[in-house]
């Protein structure tokens, strides 16, 4: 055991009847990390947070939390927490009721069981709130409290189950940062399940990208985002324009891509362990496609016309057609000092340019 | 996400909801409508405070029907064998049920659930001579003759349904999520079962005992059947009563029966409210 490995998944399937929710997953979570699980839903994602806390049990391979191995441990007895989608606040029992839930075996006295929940309630920014009911509660209280009532026991590892979910969208920026904090504050492993992208991206140290009962890709925010090395979690976090083609030339940090549609592409990007002539992705993300007026001097470009755009006040997303593609092209522009209203109607000609090194190489699938 | 869309819908649900207040007439319809259901016992209530010996001729107001119902030691009698055949009977059903309940909503998918689901619903449908005929042959022909006892264990057989219903739909409505989280925050299964479970399907118990009591109270059928001399309840007395020939007695003692069982609903009512209002504060 270390800190390298403190939850370790080890070859972990779950069937459901003739149906895979895990598919033989490997991977180790560090003790102190903010980790998400990340995936569109039936990806298995929920199904492997719930084999962390006992909720299944594995058909195959096995699990370990600080070196000890979880099969044979009831949920009652795992030194886990969870904070349900639902939030599950006891509706029978009041808010210091509902924190101290944890804390009744512990045989501690009235003072100090009070003394804990209360210290709770401050650590939720909810002190004075002990003797309200769950129907008192807004979303974000009731959040609040979940989360409460899992840490009161200081758990090795606190497994939320899409926590911001059930958040309206400013709720959930906020919530993003506390949480955030939160986790830094008291320093305890937490595991998280989400299928938002933008969640996983704020709030995770690393993210496992799931997809079909098997986790493709496990690693920060910033490198999965930026090297992505499937066309599916390039495609997941965030958006990607795919241009098919096939090694033409490649070598020394450097290749072409012809491609099907719009000629060749180069490539100065991540991921050159490809071979002359494998079938490959060139993607570039939207934001790195800017949009010129005027036909560029130099530096790779390609011309379109101006399909649709869609206005997002601080950004807009512009369609462009490139003759030969069927898709239309995606570039994102900020809107800066209104440079959104400037793009012009629709089937006005502009150039699109991009850096080689955005320019991302992916297997094809 | 998808909780969301579910609660948007819900609620163009409800506005959708057919605006009968517009309907022309209704109001006279329903007026109708509540004479028609409450006329008799309005009556009945009515002429148990009659004064005179005849049941329909009014001569003046009186209580005088209450206290020889009250002092009449046959019905001090049939009022006891009612709440003790009523009490002992809600009690084994209830917990019957509770049982079965919990087994068929938390117990998985085991082979003969449905069956089992139709056969502890069926005598609901079964016709309640055909249960009196059943029984009463059963009985006699194992030869058990327990005077009340046999009384009871008929009741228990169809108090067992109503008080399932209520018990499992509260079951069913229940989320299972709360459970879990109790499991997860190291309650075992017995502790979850009594401090989550149990408090959380206790409004479903409380109803289905209710329904149940009431229902055994009310038994007159298959009790007439079953009970025999000594055994007698009360909704069979007031039967022999009338055979005997009608007086305000027994208007009198079926208001007492009828405000009886309005006190029970009325207790249940403000005792759910108040668990309400207790979660709220």
């Amino acid at each position: 055991m270390s800190d390298e490995s403190f939850i370790s998944i080890k070859n972990i399937s779950k069937h459901f009847g003739d149906v895979r929710a895990c598919d033989d997953i490997t991977f180790d979570i560090r003790r102190g990390e903010f980790f998400a699980l990340l995936g569109p839903s039936g990806c298995g994602k929920t199904t492997l947070l719930r084999m962390l806390a006992g909720f299944e049990t594995p058909t195959m391979g096995e699990i370990f939390i600080d070196g000890q191995p979880m099969a044979a441990i009831p949920p009652y007895e795992r030194p886990v927490n969870m904070v349900f989608q639902s939030y599950a606040i006891f509706p029978h029992l009041s808010v210091a009721q509902n924190i101290g839930f944890g804390l009744r075996k512990d045989k501690l006295s009235k003072a100090e069981m009070d003394k804990k929940v209360d210290e709770a309630l401050d650590l939720i920014a909810m002190a004075g709130y002990g003797g309200r009911g769950a129907d008192e509660l807004s979303g974000g209280q009731r959040q609040r409290v979940a989360l409460a009532r899992a840490l009161i026991k200081k758990p090795k590892v606190l497994l939320l189950d899409e926590p911001l979910g059930a958040l309206d969208k400013k709720l959930r920026e906020q919530m993003q940062l506390e949480l955030r904090d939160l986790q830094r504050e008291v320093g305890i492993t937490f595991v998280f399940v989400t299928h938002d992208q933008e969640e996983a991206l704020t709030m995770s140290d690393r993210i496992a990208v799931m997809r079909d009962g098997k986790a493709l890709e496990i690693d920060g925010p910033v490198d999965l985002y930026e090297k992505p090395k499937t066309p599916f979690c390039a495609d997941f976090l965030g958006t990607m324009n795919f241009f098919e083609g096939s090694i033409d030339a490649i070598g020394g940090g450097e290749a072409t891509v012809k491609t099907t549609e719009v000629g060749t592409i180069k490539s100065t990007g991540p991921n050159m362990n490809f071979s002359t002539g494998d079938a490959v992705s060139a993607a570039i993300r939207p934001e790195n496609m800017k949009i010129s007026f005027d036909k560029p001097t130099s530096g790779s470009f390609m011309e379109g016309k101006v399909r649709a755009s869609a206005f997002l006040g601080d950004r807009a997303h512009v369609y462009i057609n490139v003759e030969g593609r069927k898709d239309p092209v995606l570039t994102a522009m900020q809107n800066m000092g209104g440079a959104a209203s400037r793009v012009g109607g629709d089937d006005h000609t502009v150039w699109l340019t991009w850096s080689d090194e955005s320019v991302i190489l992916l297997p094809q699938e | 996400m998808s909780d969301h869309m579910n609660e948007t819908k819900n609620i163009m649900k409800k506005k959708k909801i057919l605006p009968v207040g517009h309907f022309r007439g209704l109001g006279a319809w329903t007026f109708a409508f509540f004479i028609y259901l409450y006329v008799p016992i309005v009556v009945l209530v009515f002429y148990s405070f009659n004064s005179n010996r005849m049941v329909m001729n009014w001569e003046g107001f009186g209580i005088s029907w209450y206290l020889k119902a009250f002092s009449n030691n046959n019905i001090q009698q049939a009022v006891l064998n009612s709440l003790i055949v009523a009490t002992v009977a809600t009690a084994c059903a209830t917990a019957i049920a509770t049982i079965g309940a919990l087994v068929l909503a938390r117990g998985g998918s085991f082979k003969g659930k449905t069956l089992s689901l139709g056969l502890i619903t069926l005598p609901l449908m079964v016709p309640e001579i055909v249960t009196a005929v059943a029984v009463l042959i059963f009985f006699s022909s194992i030869g058990m003759n327990l005077g009340l006892g046999n009384v009871i264990i008929a009741h228990i057989t169809f108090c067992i349904p109503f008080a399932f219903m209520p018990i499992r739909a509260r079951l069913e409505g229940m989320d299972t999520t709360l459970e879990q989280a109790a499991r997860d925050l190291y309650a075992t299964e017995w502790e979850t079962f009594r401090f989550v479970t149990v408090p959380l399907l206790m409004p479903g118990i409380v109803a289905g005992a209710m329904l149940a009591f009431v229902i055994s109270l009310d038994d007159f059928i298959i009790t007439l059947m079953v009970g025999g001399a000594g055994s007698t309840t009360l909704p069979v007395y007031i039967y022999s009563m009338i055979r005997r020939g009608l007086t305000p007695e027994v208007n009198a003692i079926s208001t007492v029966l009828l405000f009886f069982s309005i006190a029970i609903v009325t207790a249940y009512w403000i005792v759910s409210k108040k668990s309400q209002t207790k979660t709220v504060h």
